[in-house]
C-alpha cells in the first residue's frame, strides 16, 4: 500500500506546504491457509497441500493430532495413521535435483545452489484393517483451530472424501458339466491378456496330475457370458 | 472393457473321464475391475466317473 499527501494540499500554521514523499507499507495477511487433498488407490496414501507453509497451533511441526480422519462404510476401517512432511528436492536447476533436504538450504561444499523452499505439502500414511470391499468413505479434514499460517490464521475445516479401492482379489470354483467340459466360475467379472480384455488360453494354466497314463492334449477357454464394461484404471494415479 | 465371469473349459484327450485330478490356475494377467489379481492358488477337480 502506497500513501503520498496530495501536492499542495497540507499545510501547517505557517503556511508551509507538505513536501510529498510516498510511504510504503505491506498489507497485513488476511487470508487463512487452504489445502487440498488427494486420495492414492493404494488404499494407504493421502496428499494434503496447503496454500502457504503452516505450523501447529503452537507454532511447532503439524502432526497427527492436527488432522482428522476417518473410513466408514464398508469392510475396512482405519486402524491408525502418521503424518510426514513431504521433502522437497534439492536442486541446482529446474530438472538437477541432487538429494532431499527439508527446509535446508541445499549445499554443495560451500556453495549454496538455491535456497530451499520449505515444503506446505504433508502426507498422511493410513493404516487400513481388513480388505476394502471398495464402498468404504474416507474422510480427511484439519481439526479445528490447529494449524495455522505464519500470521496466525487458522485453516478452516473443509473436509474431503474419497472411496477405497476394492482390493478383494478375485477368486474362481470349477464345476464339472460333462466328461471333458468344465465350467469355471468366478466371484466377479475379469478380463485377461486377449483382444479387448478378452480372458485367453494363455492367461491359464491347466493340467491333469494324477493318472499318468492319461494325458491333457489341449484345452480351450470360452466365455460363457460377457458384457462390455467401462472402467477407470487405477494405475496412473500416483506412486503412492 | 470385455469382462467375462464364466468361462467354458473345454478338455481333449482325457481316456476315460474317471479318477483324473484337473488343476486349474491363472496368471496375473487376469484382473477384476479395479486391477486386482486372481487369486494365484490352483483350483481342482477330481474326475468321478463318466457324465
Amino acid at each position: 500500500m502506497s500513501v503520498d499527501v496530495a501536492a499542495s494540499a497540507v499545510k501547517d500554521s505557517a503556511g508551509q506546504f507538505a513536501a510529498q514523499a510516498v510511504k510504503t507499507a505491506s498489507l497485513n495477511d488476511k487470508q487463512p491457509p487452504t489445502f487440498t487433498v488427494t486420495f492414492f488407490p493404494s488404499n494407504n496414501t493421502a496428499r494434503v497441500a496447503f496454500s502457504e507453509i503452516v505450523s501447529n497451533a503452537a507454532g511447532g511441526a503439524v502432526a497427527k493430532a492436527d488432522f482428522a480422519v476417518t473410513i466408514s462404510g464398508g469392510v475396512a476401517t482405519l486402524a491408525d495413521f502418521s503424518v510426514a512432511k513431504v521433502r522437497l528436492p534439492c536442486c541446482v536447476g529446474p530438472h538437477a535435483c541432487i538429494s532431499a533436504l527439508e527446509d535446508q538450504a541445499c549445499l554443495t561444499g560451500v556453495v549454496v545452489l538455491r535456497l530451499q523452499v520449505a515444503s506446505t505439502v504433508y502426507t498422511l500414511t493410513l493404516s487400513v484393517s481388513g480388505i476394502a470391499d471398495g464402498s468404504e468413505t474416507v474422510s480427511l479434514d484439519v481439526a479445528s483451530s490447529a494449524i495455522k499460517d505464519a500470521a496466525g490464521l487458522f485453516a478452516q475445516q473443509n473436509a474431503a472424501s474419497g472411496t477405497l479401492i476394492e482390493k478383494v482379489k478375485p477368486t474362481f470354483s470349477l464345476t464339472r458339466v460333462s466328461k471333458t467340459v468344465v465350467t469355471i466360475t468366478f466371484s466377479e467379472p475379469v478380463s485377461g491378456s486377449g483382444a479387448a480384455g478378452a480372458i485367453v488360453d494363455a492367461d491359464a494354466t491347466v493340467t491333469i496330475t494324477s493318472a499318468p497314463t492319461l494325458t491333457l492334449d489341449s484345452f480351450s477357454l470360452t466365455p460363457q457370458s460377457s458384457t462390455v464394461v467401462t472402467y477407470v484404471s487405477t494405475a496412473a494415479c500416483g506412486a503412492a | 472393457m470385455f469382462v467375462a465371469s464364466r468361462l467354458t473349459l473345454q478338455l481333449t484327450g482325457i481316456a476315460d473321464g474317471v479318477g483324473e485330478l484337473l488343476s486349474v490356475s491363472f496368471g496375473s494377467s487376469v484382473v477384476d475391475g479395479a486391477g486386482n489379481v486372481a487369486v494365484a492358488t490352483a483350483q481342482t477337480l477330481t474326475f468321478a466317473g463318466e457324465m
